[in-house]
């Protein structure tokens, strides 16, 4: 509780200094990071993603040092996605089916955003782009165009009192949308039940997909010889893939915003080849001897052809 | 003026014309050379018309004539022209194949507008060796290792919404 005070103390004493001296874009990036992860707030939440419109109520809490998301979506099919830290499960209300995803990563479902923007002007052109209404509430326009073309441009809507994100777009190369994440109401520091409307664990099919400790990505069996500018590894685990129960190699990497997975494992029958897409998710397959490699990501499908051929076995 | 003495003078070769208009039309065809002349055209007409002596109009060399004019023509040797018949045919033939294949795709239209269940909207799929299925499913297990975004946009919902993926084999 004290904490909560201390950041919507922090964030309003912000807004009364921006009276004497402007927020820079970089600035607004950072006090949204912060209000993402501590402040407790609820909405509705509208995804269009993949030419599919989901529209879900969206509760975040932060206690005892430990972050929870929770997504509920409102129209068929019934499902409930809950995040605590890193630990994400999705519960099928229909089927009665709960799936537990242990994820070495704790990503927001809202948005990814840089931990610090040290290198972020080396990557992206980070401008203010005007004022608008979003829920009704002000909001400030920040646009994150990239240098170059490895990666999506961004505009973030940033709500003007607390610092949370109401709207978020993605963009293509050729500058048509690819994902939209729209607030349509917003409450800050309510009453946000993460148990409210909680199903009875024992009625329920529960799956468990557990990945391995992380490992140095030195010990992996293949090394990255392209890398885009700005990424950077953020774990590298040989996971178990649900459906195929096989070993698979899980190298991370990251600029901030997009993160792009490298896959390495045993090639199955004539094996994959070429590129895939869904969205604004771009992957690219090769073999190389007897392995599958397979690039995928939330980048150009330019960056995954790059960084699949510079794949390399040790 | 000139039409209604035009009309008199055929009127009177067809002797239709009454005696007293008659009259008065002859004493001004006899003072006037341009109504005589259409008097005589009028009448070589009627002849031809009526199929009366009209061989003896036509000069007896006249086709001689014609004859010596065709032999002075010059010879070209230009390419022959292709028969015409086959074209026709072909195009018959193409516009049959157009027509049943414009059938076939308004009828596969119309069945898939018709269709209570969900079509997926596939934005390119070409053609690929590798079966579409394995392809989806390592995909989606690619993508759940990867992100949470499976669960939010519900890609494990099943094969319509994995039949969005678009896949194909690199050349």
């Amino acid at each position: 509780m004290l904490l909560r005070f201390l950041v919507v103390s922090l964030l309003s004493f912000s807004v009364a200094a921006a009276d004497e001296k402007p927020i820079t874009p970089q600035q607004w990036l950072e006090k949204m990071n912060v209000a993402m992860k501590l402040l407790n707030y609820q909405g509705t939440v509208i995804f269009m993603k993949n030419g599919q419109l989901d529209t879900m109520k969206y509760r975040h809490s932060f206690a005892d040092g430990v972050e929870q998301e929770r997504l509920s979506s409102l129209n068929t099919p019934l499902r409930e996605v809950t995040r605590k830290s890193n630990e994400v499960s999705c519960l099928f209300k229909e089927t009665k089916q709960k799936v537990i995803n242990h994820h070495p990563l704790d990503s927001s479902f809202i948005l990814n955003l840089p931990s610090n923007n040290e290198n972020l002007d080396k990557l992206y052109s980070v401008t203010l782009l005007g004022n608008e209404s979003v829920a009704m509430l002000p909001t400030q326009i920040i646009d994150i165009h990239p240098r170059d073309q490895y990666r999506y441009a961004r505009k973030i809507w940033i709500e003007s009192q607390y610092y949370l994100p109401l709207k978020v777009e993605v963009y293509n190369v050729d500058g048509s949308i690819l994902e939209q994440v729209l607030f349509t109401d917003l409450q800050v520091d309510g009453n946000t039940d993460l148990n409210a409307g909680a199903i009875d664990e024992k009625s329920l099919h529960v799956t468990h997909i557990h990945t391995t400790q992380a490992e140095p990505f030195e010990q992996a069996p293949f090394l990255l010889k392209n890398w885009p500018q700005g990424f950077n590894t953020v774990f590298f685990i040989r996971n178990s893939l649900q459906q195929s129960q096989k070993a698979v190699d899980h190298l991370l990497i990251s600029d901030g915003f997009s993160s792009v997975s490298v896959y390495l494992e045993p090639k199955q029958d004539q094996g994959l080849q070429g590129p895939n897409s869904l969205g604004s998710v771009n992957s690219f397959s090769r073999v190389i001897d007897k392995f599958q490699i397979t690039v995928l990501g939330e980048v150009p499908a330019k960056t995954v052809e790059f960084i699949a051929s510079g794949v390399a076995l040790r | 003026m000139q039409e209604q003495t035009n009309e008199k003078i055929s009127l009177f070769i067809d002797d239709e014309l009454d005696s007293q208009k008659a009259l008065l039309l002859l004493k001004k065809i006899k003072q006037d050379e341009a109504l005589q002349g259409v008097l005589q055209r009028y009448q070589l007409m009627s002849l031809v018309l009526k199929n009366e002596e009209s061989s003896l109009l036509v000069d007896r060399g006249f086709a001689e004539k014609i004859q010596q004019q065709i032999s002075r023509e010059p010879s070209y040797l230009l390419p022959r022209k292709k028969p015409e018949i086959n074209w026709q045919k072909t195009g018959f033939a193409i516009a049959a194949s157009i027509v049943l294949a414009v059938v076939w795709l308004v009828n596969k239209i119309d069945n898939r507008a018709n269709s209570s269940y969900p079509q997926p909207e596939i934005a390119f799929i070409a053609p690929q060796p590798i079966q579409a299925g394995v392809m989806n499913a390592r995909f989606n297990d690619y993508l759940q290792a990867h992100e949470n975004e499976v669960y939010i946009n519900n890609i494990e919902r099943g094969p319509a919404v994995n039949a969005r993926l678009v896949g194909y084999q690199q050349e």
